[in-house]
């Protein structure tokens, strides 16, 4: 950047902390319209039976209840992410398939009646027998959940690029190893929901915390037979995403199907078990990752097969196949690669995207680079450096990798948390590791696949800024805002936002797969900039002055250099309105990526137009009596292109590490009964990481400055959440002097993990 | 998820309240801080038409005591009150440590009470879930049932566990409840007050009322301390806990009370294994000793039914029965 920035690159307080605080805004729950009905979820009590009848007589009859609908109501309308995955009927006609699936819904005056009225619902089942893991589920003769689907796998995508065996046979040294890990959990602060209104023009409003408003609204549009601009999502506060907002739930369809029933106003609200249960989860994982190497530790092929347990449903699945890999193969160098994913349909609640990724995917990766290093006699550090991605790469399936920090991030990390003089020097149980990652921003979505946006103005000088950019509670608003202001040289309170509004917003890829600011973010610049030399040519002929010499600040317009002979902003568009040329500002982006590229039949071409990198590392104390971690500090680094405000990347940072770290490796994981239903639904029992729980933390931003990127920012956070795991897996396993494969890294596993290798003490 | 509707009393005093539960037996519950109660009345799994609760009685059975060698502390004394008296904490820091250690600052600790610690029910990982959750599944010995869900064919009783840290410590220090009823009062040990029954894990009868505990702080110099094993530092139940209370003469043990927390319905007294104690010097080689043997003795007890490794469980036993055991030993010598 030539120019210096006034506002980006500044700790701007974001505009939507302060209402958050204060507890005045709305979250989908909060919402009470006139004569709003109460909905409520009926739910299979089986993993897998047939629905022989269901009777809703006595429910009905029950004073206050308004709608009932069953999947007779439906016609067994289906859901899929794509064309070939459209595997679930969104409220199921004949059959269900796990303990929570939706079955029947009520809309009534108040949710006490809507709940008793479940109880009135008499559904007769057939049960059939289930299965609960990937090997029962994939072995011949089990149960098929879906009928053209054998062996119940669901997807399967097949990667290989280079000549791996060759790769192998040129190794100086090749391993094999297995890791595995269970399903884990978003747990966002807010439970799933939806409001809908039936309006008399016909449209229908809805809102729902969500990570793609245009996504919903064109599922929603498919599955009620509406035109796409009659089903309008609007926005509200939300609580979290995390990968679990972005797919399509029964929950809206359900929802907008009983008020358009009813023709009333209805809510869903989800208890915290349904959210767990009944929206997504992320995937079981086993993984087996042979990798060979040279004497100086490069990576010359690697091969890796991994199994996931989708559930019940495809949602996301060819996606959430991929990107575990992807990550992995954007981070390092890869000459040769052979990746088998394999997602496999069970009797469980539905796999979906998670922004951990597969924390026995990447964590293996990087566990078995330092177990490779430690056996060459070489430092990890060395080992990670000689293998980063490098800018000007191009990845094993094709993205040219135009920025790049990576090695950078690795270094600094390394250097904050004294790795020089701690790794292989600290006391017994003591230790210290290192993860690294890379993740995309944005995928090939086609039409979806970019943002468009909209500025106008006020004669007072204010703006009122048009994007569909959805805010799930990372900072998506104060970004638009803050772009905004500094192309316009206004103060962020004379920016009003209207945002993932899909009636008043353009379309937008949403605020998933790490691509908001980069997409989203471009647009906004986009229509600021040209609202900007709007203004400058209104103003250059009354300042007499040339547009290219002119500057916008402390909402003046000025000569550069002559601040005291400007025009207010708010003149230049009272200027531009007499004259008949009023500003408007619009712009738009869309990412440069290969549309060839299809996640099973192509996975070649651009990816994403650019990929962050970040590098973490954890220092750990080990009990070797009870297997419990101490993790003594995190330094966390990531190439996040640039940091459009450093607050809240940090606060992305320190998030990523709560729930990918803190949590996702050393607590969390989803535990069944042999049935199997999910014991664990609630905060009591799935171990969320709390305040006491987290460690002191470092953050490092590195700015590779991207050429494409708004201001050269490209993404935040995610990256962290996968590395700081990694990082803690190899911290353990140097603590304990062993590797752990199984995660998380709860004192069981750990103990495990040190009594394995005691007997191999002993044995040798 | 929502209360179901119940009825609501609250009396002014100790003899209006008793009176009311006299008059409304099993059809009535106290309330006391509600941590435990309302999650459960939420759940289905209260049953209680009536709440009777105990706010108007909190200046007639708060406080902490500390007479003629005894300390007593009011049932209504909140968690946190009971756990920063300074007497209390001075002379009973492993008692201080397991109430500090209850659920969370933000909540429990305010407003949770130590008789609701003491009484709190039993818990298991199918029963303590929202009915929508409990459906299709047949109701299991503690509610009235043939089965016993988390203990699989071969369970004949309720397989739920105490998962109370206060009783642990308390029972340790054979303490004794004070308990009240519309006859008057009655002293029971927590050795009885604790039935080992899932299904009725309290030997109270429907019109009784715990209206605190006290214990004997002895005369020789004595060292407790709370071993808890949990995945967070806050708000979590044990997974497994032990709880030591020694005494020590003359660098000899005179009395020594071990008890294991989140084994099975009660706290587990381990009287035989700490024995061989008394009369010793507590080396580190005794202490090792009767952790070993405390491993031993409690293995059969230990219910798989609080979400962690049963097998790490019953290794843990040992080192949170020996941490105790050591931490016990430095306080009464006069550590910290």
């Amino acid at each position: 950047m030539s120019k210096q920035e006034w506002l980006i690159g500044t700790r701007m307080p974001r505009v939507d902390s302060e209402p958050k605080v204060r507890g005045e805004v709305q979250f989908t729950a909060d919402i009470k319209l006139p004569r709003m009905l109460h909905a409520k979820v009926l739910r299979s009590p089986y993993p897998h039976a047939r629905i022989k009848s269901i009777d809703t007589t006595a429910a009905a009859a029950l004073p206050g209840v308004k709608a009932i609908m069953t999947g007779q109501d439906t016609a067994g309308v289906k859901w899929g992410v794509f064309r070939y995955t459209r595997d679930q009927q969104l409220l199921p006609v004949d059959r269900v398939r796990y303990v929570g699936e939706e079955v029947a819904a009520v809309a009534a005056v108040s949710p006490e009646i809507a709940a008793q009225a479940l109880e009135l619902i008499e559904v007769k089942y057939e049960p059939l027998p289930a299965v609960s893991d990937i090997w029962e589920s994939m072995a011949d003769g089990a149960p098929q959940l879906h009928d053209d689907h054998p062996n119940n796998i669901n997807v399967h995508v097949a990667i290989e690029v280079g000549d791996v065996e060759e790769g192998f046979a040129k190794a100086h040294l090749v391993r094999e190893d297995v890791f595995t890990a269970p399903e884990d959990s978003y747990f966002m602060t807010e439970p799933y929901a939806v409001v809908a209104n039936p309006r008399p023009d016909g449209s229908l409003e809805l809102w729902m915390p969500n990570a793609a408003p245009h996504q919903k609204a064109k599922a929603l549009s498919n599955a009620l037979v509406m035109p796409l601009n009659k089903v309008i999502v609007r926005k509200v506060a939300i609580g979290g995403a995390f990968g679990g907002r972005s797919d399509v739930f029964p929950a809206e369809f359900i929802t907008a199907f009983l008020a358009l029933k009813t023709r009333r106003p209805v809510k869903l609200v989800y208890t915290r078990e349904e959210n767990s249960v009944a929206t997504r989860q992320g995937h079981a994982l086993f993984t087996t990752i042979k990798t060979g190497v040279d004497a100086e530790g490069r990576v010359l092929a690697r091969d890796i097969t991994c199994y996931m347990d989708g559930g019940a449903y495809s949602s996301t699945g060819p996606i959430a196949t991929s990107v575990p890999f992807l990550c992995m193969e954007q981070t390092y160098r890869l000459p040769a690669v052979r990746y088998n994913g394999y997602r496999v349909y069970t009797n469980k609640p539905i796999g979906g995207m998670i922004r951990i990724h597969g924390r026995a995917f990447a964590g293996g990766v990087d566990l078995q680079l330092d177990m490779m290093a430690q056996e060459l006699g070489l430092d990890p550090l060395q080992v990670r450096l000689r293998n980063a991605r490098q800018p000007g790469d191009t990845t094993p399936t094709g993205s040219y990798v135009q920025s790049c920090a990576l090695s950078q991030c690795i270094q600094q990390a390394a250097e904050a948390a004294g790795w020089a003089d701690k790794y292989g020097k600290l006391p017994p149980y003591h230790g210290i590791g290192l993860g690294t990652n890379s993740v995309q921003t944005g995928f090939p979505l086609g039409i979806r696949g970019g943002s468009q946006a909209m500025i106008k103005f006020n004669e007072d000088g204010g703006a009122t800024v048009m994007s569909g950019v959805v805010d799930n509670g990372q900072g998506n608003d104060n970004m638009l805002v803050q772009i905004a202001a500094e192309v316009l040289g206004l103060d962020p309170g004379h920016i009003q936002l209207i945002s993932a509004d899909t009636e008043a917003t353009a379309n937008d890829p949403g605020a998933y797969s790490m691509i908001a600011t980069f997409a989203g973010g471009n647009a906004v610049l986009a229509a600021a900039e040209d609202a900007r030399r709007q203004i400058f040519e209104v103003a250059a002929e009354a300042l007499e002055a040339h547009v290219d010499d002119l500057v916008a600040q402390d909402s003046k317009v000025f000569v550069a250099g002559a601040p005291d002979k400007g025009l207010p902003v708010g003149k230049v568009i009272r200027m531009a309105l007499i004259q008949g040329r009023p500003v408007i500002g619009t712009g738009s982006f869309t990412p440069k990526v290969d549309h060839r590229r299809e996640w099973l039949s192509n996975p070649a071409g651009q990816l994403s137009e650019t990929f962050s990198f970040g590098a973490s590392v954890a220092e750990v104390r080990v009990d070797p009596e009870t297997g419990m971690v101490e993790l003594l500090g995190l330094w966390l680094a990531q190439d996040c292109g640039r940091a459009l405000n450093p607050m809240v990347v940090e606060g992305q940072f320190e998030g990523g590490a709560a729930m990918g770290g803190v949590g996702g490796m050393l607590r969390e994981e989803h535990r069944w009964s042999d049935t199997p239903r999910c014991l664990n639904p609630t905060f009591l029992e799935y171990k969320v990481p709390l305040a006491c729980d987290m460690p002191p933390i470092e953050n490092i931003i590195v700015e590779s400055m991207d050429p494409t990127g708004p201001f050269g920012a490209k993404e935040a956070g995610m990256s962290i959440a996968m590395s700081a795991a990694q990082a803690i897996i190899g911290a353990v396993s140097n603590a304990i002097g062993a590797p752990v494969y199984d995660y998380p890294l709860t004192p069981d596993r750990v103990l495990r993990a040190i009594r394995a290798k005691q007997d191999g003490e002993k044995q040798s | 998820m929502q209360l179901p509707p119940m009825d609501y009393l609250a009396p002014a005093d100790l003899s209006e309240a008793l009176a009311a539960k006299a008059r409304l037996g099993d059809e009535a519950v106290w309330l006391a801080g509600g941590t435990d109660l309302l999650p459960r009345a939420k759940q289905g799994i209260a049953a209680a038409r009536t709440v009777i609760s105990l706010k108007h009685l909190a200046p007639e059975l708060s406080g902490v005591r500390v007479q003629d060698g005894r300390i007593t502390i009011g049932a209504l004394t909140t968690l946190k009150a009971a756990g920063e008296h300074p007497e209390l904490s001075r002379r009973l820091p492993g008692l201080r440590d397991a109430l500090a250690s209850i659920g969370a600052e933000t909540l429990q600790q305010s407003v949770g009470t130590v008789g609701g610690n003491l009484c709190a029910d039993t818990r298991c990982l199918y029963l303590n879930q929202s009915p929508a959750w409990r459906a299709g599944l047949a109701p299991c010995f503690k509610l009235g049932g043939e089965v016993c869900h988390p203990g699989g064919a071969s369970a004949d009783r309720c397989r739920s566990v105490c998962q109370s840290d206060g009783a642990v410590m308390l029972m340790a220090l054979q303490a004794e409840a004070q308990v009240a009823s519309p006859q008057g009062q009655r002293t029971v040990a927590l050795d009885e007050l604790y039935t080992g029954k899932g299904e009725t894990p309290l030997a109270l009868q429907a019109d009784e009322l715990l209206t605190g505990v006290s214990l004997e702080l002895g005369d020789d110099p004595l060292g407790t301390a709370y071993h808890k094993l949990a995945l967070r530092g806050a708000l979590d139940y044990p997974l497994l806990s032990a709880a030591a209370a020694l005494w020590l003469r003359d660098g000899v043990v005179s009395r020594v009370r071990v008890a294991l927390g989140a084994v099975y319905a009660a706290p587990l007294v381990l009287i035989d294994a700490v024995a061989p104690l008394v009369g010793q010097e507590p080396t580190p080689e005794r202490l090792a000793q009767a952790a070993r043997k405390a491993g031993g003795h409690a293995e059969p007890f230990l219910v798989d039914n609080v979400g962690a490794d049963l097998q790490w469980r019953k290794d843990m036993v040992r080192v949170v029965v020996a941490r105790a055991l050591e931490q016990a030993v430095q306080r009464a010598k006069g550590g910290a």
